[in-house]
């Protein structure tokens, strides 16, 4: 029997991961071993040293924040290591551990093995990033050829609909960890990505940050707590999360943390307080916005629709701002949390070769200006550091573009390429991302001996250079030297294999597991007769589990999780 | 990719506008997806890009504001009068880097819109105007022309287009087809070239002088030209075209008498490119006058003349007044400081140096000067006599520096250099061991490990104190002209004017590098005068050391210059014998490099 090629789509966020599918033509989300198509991008350690990924890892996040992990891909491309249990692991890891189990429920779901993916970043992504991301998949077991930036995603989400409207739209992607702002048009059925600005670390999170700041100031003023003891800090992020989604509907919220270190602890927030707080990182949303109008040569004024996606961009403030810069309301027909996966669905289909999207076609941009660094001539005297541009920031892609550099020196026989990415005239403002030297040019006169630069930029956002050396058409490609958290090959392999030897719970014991981590993060909030209620169905649980028995594990669980539910809607 | 073959890819024609270039770029586009098909796509993506450029603006737009500002020029133009060394109070370094945009955003909406729509217009016509310049390089006249009015013909908006193609013709006499361009022109440019013409129409005595000794050698033109101002005494023009020419003849004496028999207006300009060329034969009523409009060439002449003291009060007035100057171009007063260090005045220099760097520092200036490399790098080759004037504590000011950059750019030259000057390396080990170990020891590491690209001990430190840092950087490219990174854009000129002696009116707008010396001049390629150009820049700016790195080579253009007999070769010939000349005057040492160690 032939087997059938499934490219998945796979939205890897900072706070939530999803996978898809493109079948007859629609985008279709995945659910996981819950059912739930949202799978927290978490890690944690369990008692037992076995790890959890997803709810349950979150869940466990708030009772023991020391052997969890979230958040981790704000850390992709950087040599950040986070301990958990007796491990030492990287962003690329953990991002690791979140993809196998998505691949993992993804394949239990469709009946059928999956071995190659697309994944999406942030537009804002720079080399390094990617290139961790396709680690984290090549160590997952997963073949991943192509990564798409987030706002196309939401693009071809939107656009798959509307191919035969003429219409200018921005997408404001305000997700877990970071912004991306693209602008982009329909016309004659192609979807045209303009322009593309960011903020690589701004997002939902950030805005959490803000209120944990705020009550944390309360803790240690109104209640002589110490706000950086990690359990405590935990709680009161957890409690952060849960004000910013009740203020997002409501004006007021009061919080209760009982048995804070041995006390009850209410807080009392407003939306007016929470809002405040957040004034400096909604001020960081208009620059992208601003930029990415002004490279697409647009007013606000020609935009057609303003598309919001991303959990983040539910939050009232920050669809006010996008009313007030657009004048309109956002179009709500895309789904905040699931676009993005959507997108990259269609995008896995679109690489499958799938018939249903033969007709769609989008054209990206470079979200970066990149350039190497040069130096000039005032008369005799030379001035360096200089930032060449060589591809610039909206160029099209794929794309290639060469420039020549010439010698400063007599008899140069070596020059320093030195590749940077940003949008400053000075290099030492912009972020570099490799070197190379290029060695045994003719000797010559200052002037005489030249060096072609080509730099190739690809659909994945790869950058590759080559240097050619004069008359003797030798090239040098560069080798991006080692970035923090860049693995080589045997190292992702080593990685991949022991990937396979780790201690995973079982995958059909995590309905159970989860259902006692969340029941246990509840019991640590809760008090009096609610406590006891709730102690005893654990107990329950706990007992039945023993047992292993299914028919007793089974009723058992579900009756926790009930009383979680309902206890919980209190 | 050229017009044609785009036009043919995309299917469109020259009568097709923008956007209906554009709908059929996208029509192209479903056959040539970039996922499936990335070579065919970039192959349409450049077509839609050539044939847009040439495309005509879609007929709802309206002719563009002639007042839009343009974008900044682009960082490698030459700051004028700053090839001569001597340095234009209240000059900015020529430079504007192209700052990113997010931090202009704050304007209101109308406005911005304007401004972009004209940012993108002029963009678009330098991408053209780019696009020209390379073409029409190696050109002769007639071809340019050609190309010029067809890219005129697509867009007579332009306005720098629409002013080189005015010019050509004017070059070539061809007045009555100038005038004919004119009504497609916007109404700024319209204006300012119908006055051109007028003045071509009509030309003063001393345009229609200038044609006529336009192939003349040099004697011949002095000659007439004094002649010419004999008869009209009050001609600006003339008095200001004799004076660079006698300049230019090392007359210093007869330039100096032409200043002071000059009117009103011109005495300031003339008095101060005698100031910086001859500063010796400035007289002290210039001398008064330039006190006022331009002390720091002020200062260089009391330098010159012996009158140290005097300099140097004056240079620490102007130093002190920098902060309440908010437009103060601190380089200025770093020129003047290298000045009288070469008089004479090393030692008051070093002081000076050091109550810049103060002031600077205590007005929180030092960061804005941070930030022009150009400055801290234009003088290098001076500061040179300041290198044994470092006080006795260098090391402990060189641990202090937070460097901010300046460290990372001493080090990779300085393996490039010591690689070609081995034994001029270990005499600089030498001297700044017994100067500043901690440099010494960094330079050593780099000569050892040329991958080395910070030291250690350099890490933190309190404020930029980068004077130093460049006085030992002053001393490693004196003793071997150390390039940094080692890379340049270039693009080739534009060509300039038939000679360079003619009147301005005849030459074109200069873009980059207001070279003075060109391949046409010369009679060879560009490339081969090259050294020449080099060799006149390094003498009219006074350094000996990078004029003499010159001088081999121009001696060698020289005899092939006397070898093809030619006449404009011959006159080139001149001129290059000129220039070697008033090197042997100026830089007398029989040994090249800098002081030995």
């Amino acid at each position: 029997m032939t087997r059938v090629k499934t490219i998945v789509g796979i939205d890897l966020g900072t706070t939530n991961s999803l996978v898809g599918v493109l079948q007859a033509g629609q985008p279709v989300l995945l659910p996981n071993a819950l059912g739930e198509r949202l799978t927290p991008s978490a890690v944690a350690v369990d008692d037992d040293g076995s790890l959890l990924v997803g709810a349950a890892a979150k869940a466990r996040a708030a009772t023991h924040p020391e052997s969890a992990a979230l958040a981790f891909k704000r850390d992709m491309g950087t040599d950040a290591t986070l301990r958990l249990g007796d491990r030492e692991m990287s962003p690329v890891d953990l991002s690791a551990l979140v993809l196998r189990a998505l691949v993992k429920d993804a394949e239990e779901a469709l009946g059928h093995p999956i071995d190659e993916a697309v994944i999406t970043v942030p537009a804002y992504f720079g080399d390094a990033q990617r290139q961790a991301t396709r680690d984290a998949g090549a160590i997952a077991g997963l073949t991943v050829e192509r990564i798409v930036n987030e706002p196309t995603a939401a693009a071809l989400a939107y656009g798959l609909h509307h191919l035969e409207r003429e219409l200018t739209a921005v997408v404001i992607d305000l997700g877990g960890g970071t912004f991306d702002v693209t602008v982009l048009e329909i016309m004659e059925g192609v979807i045209e990505i303009r322009a593309s600005a960011g903020d690589a670390r701004l997002g939902g999170e950030d805005f959490t940050d803000a209120i944990l700041t705020l009550l944390a100031d309360r803790a240690r003023e109104s209640h002589g707590l110490d706000a950086d003891a990690p359990k405590i800090r935990a709680r009161l992020r957890e409690a952060a999360e849960r004000a910013k989604r009740q203020l997002s509907e409501v004006d007021r919220a009061e919080l209760l943390l009982p048995s804070l270190a041995g006390r009850d602890v209410a807080f009392d927030l407003t939306r007016a307080d929470v809002e405040r707080a957040w004034a400096p990182l909604l001020a960081r949303l208009r620059d992208p916005i601003r930029r990415a109008l002004r490279d697409a040569r647009l007013a606000p004024t020609d935009v057609d629709e303003v598309l919001m996606v991303g959990g983040a961009s539910r939050t009232p403030c920050v669809v006010a701002l996008a009313v007030e810069l657009f004048g309109k309301r956002p179009h709500t027909e895309l789904h905040p949390d699931e676009a993005v996966a959507q997108g990259a669905a269609i995008q896995a289909g679109l690489k499958a070769g799938d018939e249903a999207v033969d007709d769609l076609v989008v054209t990206d941009v470079a979200p970066f200006t990149m350039g190497i660094s040069s130096g000039t001539k005032m008369g005799t005297r030379v001035v360096s550091g200089l930032f060449s541009p060589i591809l610039e920031r909206g160029t099209v892609i794929p794309a290639s573009r060469v420039e020549r550099f010439f010698t400063l020196e007599d008899g140069q026989t070596q020059l320093q390429v030195e590749v940077f990415q940003g949008e400053h005239s000075l290099c030492k403002d912009n972020q570099k991302l490799g070197e190379m030297l290029v060695t045994q040019l003719p000797h010559r006169r200052a002037g005489e001996a030249w060096v072609d630069v080509r730099f190739t930029y690809d659909l994945n956002g790869i950058l590759e250079v080559e240097a050619t050396v004069m008359d003797t058409g030798r090239v040098s490609h560069l080798v991006l030297e080692r970035r923090p958290g860049k693995l080589s090959a045997t190292q992702i392999e080593r990685a991949r294999e022991a990937m396979t030897r780790i201690k995973f719970h079982p995958r059909d014991s995590l309905p159970n597991r989860t259902a006692l981590a969340r029941a246990d993060a509840l019991y640590v909030e809760t008090s009096g007769y609610e406590r006891e209620l709730l102690g005893q169905a654990l107990g329950r649980l706990r007992a039945a589990l023993e047992t292993q028995d299914a028919a007793l594990i089974d009723p058992a669980r579900e009756a926790l999780n009930a009383l979680v539910a309902q206890l919980r809607s209190r | 990719m050229n017009l044609a073959e785009a036009r043919s890819l995309l299917a469109v024609t020259a009568r097709d506008d923008a956007k209906a270039v554009r709908r059929a770029y996208l029509r192209k586009v479903k056959q040539h997806k970039p996922e499936r098909d990335p070579d065919g796509f970039q192959r349409v993506r450049e077509a839609y890009e050539v044939a847009r450029l040439h495309a005509r603006l879609p007929p709802e737009d309206t002719a563009p504001e002639p007042t839009a500002d343009p974008t900044p020029a682009p960082t490698e133009t030459a700051a004028e009068g700053s090839c001569d060394g001597s340095v234009r109070e209240g000059d900015a370094p020529g430079d504007e880097p192209r700052e990113d945009t997010p931090s202009d955003a704050e304007q209101a909406g109308p406005e911005e819109e304007d401004a972009e729509d004209a940012e993108a217009r002029w963009r678009r016509w330098d991408a053209v105007l780019d696009a020209l310049d390379q073409e029409l390089v190696e050109a002769d006249a007639d071809t340019r022309v050609a190309r010029l009015s067809e890219a005129f013909d697509a867009d007579p908006a332009s306005p720098e287009l629409a002013d080189w193609l005015f010019r050509e013709l004017a070059a070539l006499d061809r007045l009555d087809e100038a005038e004919a361009l004119l009504p497609r022109m916007d109404p700024g440019t319209r204006r300012h070239l119908r006055e051109e013409l007028a003045r071509l129409r009509n030309p003063t005595p001393a345009m229609r002088l200038g044609r006529e000794l336009q192939d003349a050698p040099k004697d011949e033109r002095v000659a007439r030209l004094e002649a010419a101002l004999a008869e009209d005494p009050r001609s600006d023009e003339l008095r200001e075209w004799l004076f660079h020419e006698l300049l230019d003849a090392d007359r210093g004496a007869d330039a100096a008498r032409l200043v002071e028999d000059a009117s009103a207006e011109l005495r300031p300009r003339l008095a101060q490119r005698l100031a910086a060329r001859a500063p010796g034969h400035v007289s002290n009523r210039s001398l008064e006058g330039l006190r006022e409009t331009a002390p720091y060439a002020a200062a260089k002449v009391l330098a010159h003349r012996g009158a140290t003291a005097e300099a140097v009060a004056l240079a620490q007035e102007l130093i002190d007044r920098l902060p309440d100057e908010p437009h103060a171009y601190p380089g200025a007063a770093l020129g003047l400081i290298v000045e009288l260090a070469w008089e004479g005045a090393a030692e008051e220099a070093g002081a000076l140096i050091v109550r810049l760097d103060d002031t600077l520092k205590r007005a929180g200036l030092a960061r804005n000067l941070g930030q022009h490399d150009a400055v801290r790098l234009l003088f290098l080759g001076e500061l040179l006599p300041l290198w044994s004037h470092i006080p006795e504590d260098a090391d402990g000011i060189l641990l202090r520096m937070a460097a901010e950059g300046a460290f990372d750019e001493l080090t990779r030259p300085l393996a490039r250099w010591a690689s070609l000057h081995r034994a001029d390396a270990n005499a600089l080990l030498a001297l700044l061991r017994s100067r500043a170990p901690t440099l010494a020891s960094m330079v050593q590491d780099t000569l050892r490990d040329p991958a080395a690209m910070s030291h250690p001990k350099l890490a933190g430190g309190v404020a930029p104190g980068w004077w130093l840092a460049f006085a030992a950087f002053a001393l490693l490219s004196a003793l071997g002209r150390i390039g940094c990174d080692g890379l340049t854009p270039s693009r080739p000129p534009r060509p300039a004017a038939p000679t360079p002696f003619v009147q301005p009116a005849y030459e074109r707008p200069a873009t980059s590098r207001g070279a003075s010396w060109t391949a046409s001049a010369c009679g060879l390629s560009a490339r081969e005068c090259a050294a020449a150009e080099r060799l006149e820049e390094a003498v009219a700016a006074g350094d000996c050391l990078g004029a003499r790195v010159e001088a081999p080579p121009t001696q060698r253009l020289l005899a092939r210059l006397e070898a093809e007999g030619t006449p404009v070769a011959a006159r080139a010939a001149d001129h290059v014998r000129d220039m070697l000349a008033s090197l042997e005057a100026m830089c007398p040492t029989s040994e090249p490099g800098g002081p030995s160690p």
